[in-house]
């Protein structure tokens, strides 16, 4: 910064509204993503819940159950569903990307990089809900 | 389609304003013309005082950035006519300082640009007795980030570097990345020195705003993620190989 | 030794990268089997001691533990960043950091004690 001032112009300074993330789509988005932390959080809580229900003997665990059969938490769990689909997605779409141009050292193709992360979704998910409904 | 289109244009005046006023004009809707065309229609008929930079006007020396309708862009490769029928808003790049109308202060990223010594470092400064080869594998590892014009498209998008003034921001630690990436380069620890700081690389949240808008495919939010990734290797070898710490 | 300098975020940062797999890969299917499709009747109910015998697996535990200790400090790690970010606060992002952490830890700890009375 000059020293002599007399004549130095007065810029504009602006200032980021605290809602910023209303203005444009993709900033939503982006705060939308971030917001999946919250339920994260909340459905770790509800596996947590559920286990102590378990261990406690089977009157807690129906309690359990129709607790999570009751609206509100019922609501809250199909949002957590939603937003943490939301977080898998952008999550599979994006790691992958970076981790690929680290190990090859050259831009590679985004979906070529992301396909395995679903494929493992998917076999995942088979292999957890075959286990969770005692198919296995 | 309509002969005219209306343009919203943010007016600020250093010595007479405190706010950023908005002026309204009606240039010719012409198909091949850009934003940039229409402002210059402006200043050459109706207001001489309006301010804006602009250089080469074919999307290479990065001075015409502004907010067209809220999303930066380079005004002199996006057609007008897409906005049809207007109004179309034009502001100057968001989170800068004001200087006048149009034109921001860019000293702000000029600073951050240095921090990160985006040239080719060496250990020892004699001069080689010949030029560095380097094959096109080598080329390739950090083209893509080479590509950058300074236009700080990426800056305006940035929502970090607007609640965080600090923050190096997109296209400095792009650049960064394109000199570690070098063959040629060796100043990759000083650089992690100064990038692997919360106001460096920690501070992106991945908005991802900065690769979207960027008007030369540089991707610096990919090439962030990438530094974050090198950094952790970098902490992990510090931290639990002895001798990994030199 | 300039490397001391430099930040200590690579450790939340990793935890928070596997945390995020591991939350993307294994989180949805097991909302969509107990908070979605059980509550509705989509999905044949299993019996009370079949679900208890199958946290007596030594695998199910371990799997438990691990993924519910990252996913607590994955959503904290985030759950900073969004708070800071969502109030404009980045300025307290100290308080907010060592909140958000608290809330891991104390998730981590009952993880682990939960499972511990696994009989
Ligand atoms: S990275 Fe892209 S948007 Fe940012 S200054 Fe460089 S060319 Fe412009
Ligand atoms: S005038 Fe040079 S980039 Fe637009």
């Amino acid at each position: 910064m000059p020293q002599y001032r007399q004549f130095q112009y007065k810029a504009y300074q602006p200032v980021m509204s605290p809602y910023w993330y209303f203005d444009r789509w993709p900033y939503l988005k982006f705060m939308l993503r971030e917001m999946s932390s919250i339920f994260v959080g909340w459905f770790a809580v509800v596996i947590l819940l559920q286990l102590n229900a378990l261990v406690s003997g089977p009157t807690a665990y129906a309690n359990f159950q129709h607790w999570m059969a009751t609206p509100p938490v019922f609501i809250v769990n199909i949002l957590s569903f939603v937003f943490i689909c939301f977080h898998a997605i952008t999550w599979f779409m994006l790691v992958p990307r970076v981790v690929a141009r680290q190990v090859l050292q050259r831009p590679s193709p985004d979906v070529l990089s992301a396909a395995p992360n679903f494929g493992i979704w998917l076999v995942a998910s088979v292999v957890v809900a075959l286990f969770a409904l005692r198919v296995i | 389609m309509a002969d005219t289109i209306i343009l919203e244009v943010a007016r600020f005046s250093p010595e007479r304003d405190s706010q950023i006023g908005y002026q309204t004009f009606e240039v010719p809707l012409r198909s091949d013309w850009m934003v940039l065309d229409a402002l210059n229609y402006i200043k050459d008929n109706i207001d001489g005082s309006l301010t804006f930079r602009w250089s080469c006007r074919m999307g290479i020396c990065g001075s015409c950035g502004m907010m067209v309708n809220g999303v930066p862009k380079l005004t002199c490769e996006t057609l007008i006519a897409q906005f049809a029928p207007g109004p179309v808003r034009i502001e100057p790049l968001e989170h800068f300082p004001v200087v006048k109308d149009l034109v921001i202060d860019m000293d702000v990223f000029l600073e951050k640009l240095q921090k990160v010594r985006p040239w080719i470092v060496r250990k020892d400064d004699r001069l080689p007795a010949r030029e560095f080869l380097q094959t096109p594998a080598q080329l390739e590892a950090f083209h893509q980030y080479s590509l950058c014009i300074n236009c700080m498209l990426c800056y305006a998008a940035c929502p970090v570097f607007g609640l965080d003034q600090d923050f190096v921001g997109p296209a400095a630690l792009a650049l960064a990345e394109r000199y570690n990436l070098d063959s040629r380069d060796q100043g990759a620890p000083e650089r992690t020195d100064v990038l692997s700081q919360h106001d460096g690389i920690w501070d992106c949240t991945v908005v991802g705003e900065c690769s979207t808008v960027c008007p030369k495919g540089v991707d610096p939010s990919l090439a962030i993620q990438q530094y974050k990734l090198t950094a952790t290797k970098e902490w992990f070898k510090t931290w639990l190989l002895p001798w990994g710490n030199k | 030794m300039a490397t001391l300098n430099r930040s200590n975020r690579p450790l939340p940062w990793m935890v928070f990268g596997v945390g995020g797999f591991l939350v993307a890969f294994f989180f949805p299917v097991h909302i969509f089997i107990y908070g979605i499709a059980l509550p509705l009747g989509w999905l044949p109910t299993p019996s009370y001691r079949s679900t208890l015998e199958l946290v007596h697996y030594p695998i199910t535990r371990i799997y438990l533990g691990i993924l519910l200790v990252m996913a607590f400090w994955h959503a904290a790690y985030r759950l900073r960043d969004t708070v800071c970010d969502a109030f404009a606060m980045r300025q307290v992002d100290t308080i907010v950091a060592a909140a958000c952490f608290a809330f891991a830890l104390a998730g981590s700890i009952a993880t682990i004690v939960a499972l511990w009375a696994v009989p």
